[in-house]
């Protein structure tokens, strides 16, 4: 876990999100916004499904990222309890270690005013709206955590989502397996990602 | 048509103006006004692979995948 002596990594940022077939376009836009503006995508899908002591690894990974990115958009069955789960492991760090050096919280969902309903707790605390659309994650991304004077612009950002699909569909159909929810799929897509941003001129190689 | 190299009442570098709306692409409002939480300085792709431990082999299959599917 991280101490004082380990600080948090200021560019790593924890991806919470659904892990599901319908959610992988807006998990790969999350994965292109990110490392079009020098984030590293840090997951669970790093540390083995069992096995354990899982539990503080997870919290291990969470505080070694200064930020942390949650998408509370899936409210339906069958329910899920992940993500607020994690969403609590974030805000106690948080709490924990106030100051200016805090961990940071991104909160997105696909429709205006839910999270007021669904979270309560969470009141006045205003989320990144996504619209359950790639170019919507895109831009919701960029607001928290990019820098608008140095780019890249979220239509350049687009472009970069498209292509890395076509590419997470390949590295997909090498591993023969259903989705990109898998570590190998991944690292493999987050490489990719890197390689297709610094050809794009928006990181250094 | 926006005053030059101002973008929804925004100032913007000589540089991006020509990448966006000379070239006929427009950041949206919401880029032009962002509310940005927590801005660092970018990691390299080299950065960010080592952060991951991303192992050499799994960006050669990635590399593969790119030329393979672009």
């Amino acid at each position: 876990m991280a101490t004082a002596a380990t600080l948090p990594d200021e560019k790593a940022v924890f991806l919470n999100v659904p892990f599901d077939r319908s959610y992988e376009p807006l998990f790969l836009a999350v994965i292109a916004t990110l490392v079009s503006i020098g984030r590293v995508p840090r997951s669970v899908l790093e540390i083995p499904d069992r096995g354990q002591g899982r539990l503080r690894r997870i919290m291990g990974l969470i505080e070694t990222c200064r930020v942390s990115l949650h998408d509370l958009s899936r409210v339906g069955g069958p329910a899920r309890f992940n993500m607020p789960f994690e969403l609590g492991l974030a805000y106690s760090l948080r709490l924990r270690h106030p100051g200016p050096g805090r961990h940071l919280v991104v909160l997105l969902e696909a429709q205006e005013h839910r999270l007021s309903r669904t979270l309560s707790d969470l009141a006045g605390q205003d989320p990144g709206i996504h619209g359950g659309t790639a170019r919507g994650v895109v831009g919701a991304v960029l607001d928290n955590l990019g820098t608008p004077a140095a780019g890249p612009y979220p239509g350049e950002v687009y472009g970069l989502w498209r292509r890395l699909m076509r590419v997470a569909r390949e590295l997909q159909s090498r591993d023969h397996v259903p989705t990109v929810f898998s570590r190998g799929v991944f690292l493999r897509t987050v490489a990719a990602a890197t390689e297709l941003a610094a050809d794009a001129g928006f990181i250094l190689p | 048509m926006p005053e030059k190299h101002q973008v929804h009442g925004k100032r913007i570098s000589k540089r991006a103006y020509k990448s966006t709306v000379s070239s006929g692409r427009y950041p949206t409002k919401s880029q032009a006004s962002a509310r940005v939480l927590h801005s660092t300085s970018p990691s390299s792709a080299s950065e960010i692979r080592e952060t991951l431990g991303i192992p050499k082999s799994d960006v050669k299959a990635a590399l593969e995948a790119i030329d393979s599917a672009l």
